[in-house]
């Protein structure tokens, strides 16, 4: 699976969790909303049973009043009270919905109903008949005494008011039993969101880990082979079985370091070659030389006496030129060899060095070489080292034309290398040589003045370039010359840094 | 009378075998000396007996048909020939080569120089050691 797919449907499941919190929120809104409304109704039937309570008793308060007053006037709020009921218990009607309530408003409608027509409308026509004329005052009397005295009206009245009790305390019960619902509903909410953001929360977290573990430790494999490969291991390789971006990265580094091992095995392979031809130069075109030399030699010797002086010089230079033909393939070989070959380093003093190699050539008693003690202590490749300075004093002497050749060699330190110098008061160099003495074959004089190849200053200037140095001639004719070269410190090791990955 | 310590000289420049035919003169050294002119003809004289025992064996590297280590390589692992002494002489300064040769158990290297006055001290140093060998 790509990578992008995997958080695409790691962010997608979370956010689809996001949606179900939010549904779920608006749902059990809904639900809390109709419970408001069901306390709502209840606290309206509440508030609606009292104005029926209140106008029913108006109304009875109208019918005695007129009883016990004869006067007509007192009937007003039976009337009103009358008229209130009819409109109230229409309302109550409609708001009431639970079956038991339905049922005892109906019985509380009848009674009033069966109250008004035989007891309140009834008592109130005869009583009116009862002010006009003496029968009518009888039939009243009779009513008087047969019902309302028998408290026919107060009974009901009384299964009214129990009614009333009843259907309050059940709509109170009901109204309680909303509310806690209500509450309920709220609670449950509050823990649903709750729980859901928790879970969410926690998801994510997990997929994120899953997630960064899976890229870092591939990403830091990935770091590791470049390391590797940076610290020389061309061999190294990662290992990668998922097909996804990283996977094409990991392929690519691959390639990248096959080739790199394929081109570092081809260069190995033709530095193998050299190494073999600098070989088969050195034996082969060194021996039919060295039989050369020989035989002249015994040209020499067997003629003895019998020599001609003219034979002779011409022997002599014969071996002559097959030395110097030998020293040319040794200087060939030299110079090639530089750089090919890892050289271990050492830590030496320069001094010793030096002062090792003015003693080792056999200089002449009128020869001086001075050389600095402040030449330091340093960590090279001392077979590097010594071929530089060897072949920079012994020019330095070979090539004096002064009686008393004089050596000066010196040092000093500066920021990122050594400086040193080798300086003499031999025949100086004019400026037009001082780039052309460094090539290979390259010599002042004739080869046969002073028996010289051309090699040394090439194999000079070939170390001190691999070294990363430099070298220059300070000179003018007839006032001797210094050569002046730089020696890094340390080495210009690639130190990889092993990168260590902070994604989490 | 002192028995004289046989020289088998494999060595295919014909220079070369003359240069050692001259030191040997020059020193005066009148072991018998045998020529072979590569490994095989060596070997094919150390089995026949033509190189009686005891022998000293100089040995060239670069020869045709078998050269020196190759050569070095059939004496070592013949029974006969396990603890034969031999010195290489040869003109290849190769470290690869001395360590190979001096993992056959070689006596002496002796690289050949281009002067025969240096040669001829290798020669000295050479009889000095036969003489300690024919010591009884």
């Amino acid at each position: 699976m790509k990578l992008l797919t995997k958080i695409y449907l790691a962010f997608g499941f979370i956010m689809l969790i996001f949606a179900f919190v939010t549904a779920s929120y608006v749902l059990q809104s809904s639900v809390i909303e109709t419970d408001v409304q069901r306390a709502i109704t209840s606290s309206e039937i509440l508030r609606l049973s009292e104005t029926m309570a209140k106008a029913i008793i108006d109304s009875e308060t109208g019918v005695r009043g007129f009883q016990v007053s004869d006067n007509e006037a007192f009937l007003d709020p039976y009337y009103k009270g009358r008229k209130e009921y009819t409109a109230t218990i229409k309302r109550l009607s409609g708001q009431v919905t639970d079956t038991l309530q339905t049922k005892r408003l109906a019985a509380i409608d009848e009674t009033y109903d069966r109250w008004l027509h035989t007891f309140a409308a009834r008592s109130i026509k005869l009583q009116k008949r009862s002010l006009q004329s003496d029968s009518g005052k009888a039939a009243y009397e009779d009513f008087r005494i047969n019902v309302i005295r028998e408290g026919v009206g107060r009974k009901m009245m009384d299964s009214i008011r129990a009614h009333i009790d009843a259907f309050d305390k059940h709509e109170l019960k009901l109204k309680n039993v909303r509310m806690a619902e209500l509450n309920g509903t709220l609670r449950l909410t509050n823990n649903l969101a709750i729980a859901l953001t928790i879970i969410c929360l926690a998801v994510g977290f997990m997929i994120i880990q899953i997630l960064v573990k899976a890229i870092r430790t591939r990403l830091e494999g990935l770091a590791t082979m470049a390391t590797e490969i940076t610290n020389g291991d061309f061999k190294a390789r990662v290992v990668d079985k998922r097909s996804d971006e990283i996977s094409v990265v990991s392929k690519s580094l691959n390639t990248m370091a096959w080739r790199l091992d394929e081109s570092f095995t081809d260069l190995q392979k033709s530095n193998d070659e050299l190494d073999q031809f600098a070989y088969v130069v050195s034996h082969d075109l060194k021996a039919p030389l060295r039989a050369i030399n020989s035989l002249a030699e015994w040209i020499e010797e067997d003629l003895g006496t019998a020599l001609d002086p003219d034979v002779k010089r011409n022997i002599d230079l014969l071996r002559g030129r097959v030395l110097r033909m030998e020293n040319l393939i040794n200087g060939i070989l030299e110079y090639s060899r530089i750089g090919r070959k890892e050289l271990p380093q050492q830590h030496f003093s320069s001094h010793k060095l030096v002062t090792d190699i003015v003693d080792s050539l056999s200089t002449g008693q009128n020869v001086h070489v001075d050389v600095d003690p402040s030449l330091p202590e340093l960590n090279t490749e001392h077979i590097f080292m010594h071929q530089v300075f060897s072949n920079l004093i012994s020019n330095a002497i070979k090539y004096n034309d002064k009686p008393n050749p004089h050596v000066h060699i010196g040092a000093r330190e500066l920021s990122g290398n050594y400086e040193f110098w080798v300086e003499d008061n031999g025949p100086g160099i004019s400026k037009e040589y001082h780039e052309k003495v460094f090539g290979i074959f390259q010599t002042m004089e004739a080869r046969d003045t002073k028996e010289s190849t051309g090699v040394g200053l090439a194999i000079v200037k070939k170390i001190i370039d691999e070294k990363g140095g430099s070298i220059h001639i300070e000179s003018e004719p007839g006032l001797g010359s210094k050569f002046v070269f730089s020696w890094p410190k340390a080495e210009n090791t690639v130190t990889a840094a092993t990168t260590s990955l902070e994604l989490a | 009378m002192e028995k004289l310590i046989n020289i088998l000289l494999v060595e295919d420049d014909e220079v070369d075998i003359m240069n050692v035919q001259r030191a040997f003169k020059k020193n005066t050294i009148t072991n018998p000396l045998f020529i072979a002119h590569n490994g095989e003809e060596a070997l094919e004289m150390l089995r026949n007996g033509e190189v009686p025992f005891p022998h000293i064996i100089i040995l060239d590297i670069n020869m045709p048909k078998m050269n020196g280590i190759e050569f070095l390589k059939e004496l070592r692992s013949d029974d006969a020939f396990k603890s034969a002494s031999v010195f290489v002489m040869t003109t290849s300064n190769q470290d690869s080569d001395k360590i190979n040769a001096y993992n056959f158990n070689v006596a002496g290297y002796i690289l050949k120089p281009l002067s025969f006055e240096k040669f001829i001290s290798s020669v000295a140093t050479l009889n000095n050691y036969w003489q300690l060998c024919e010591r009884p």
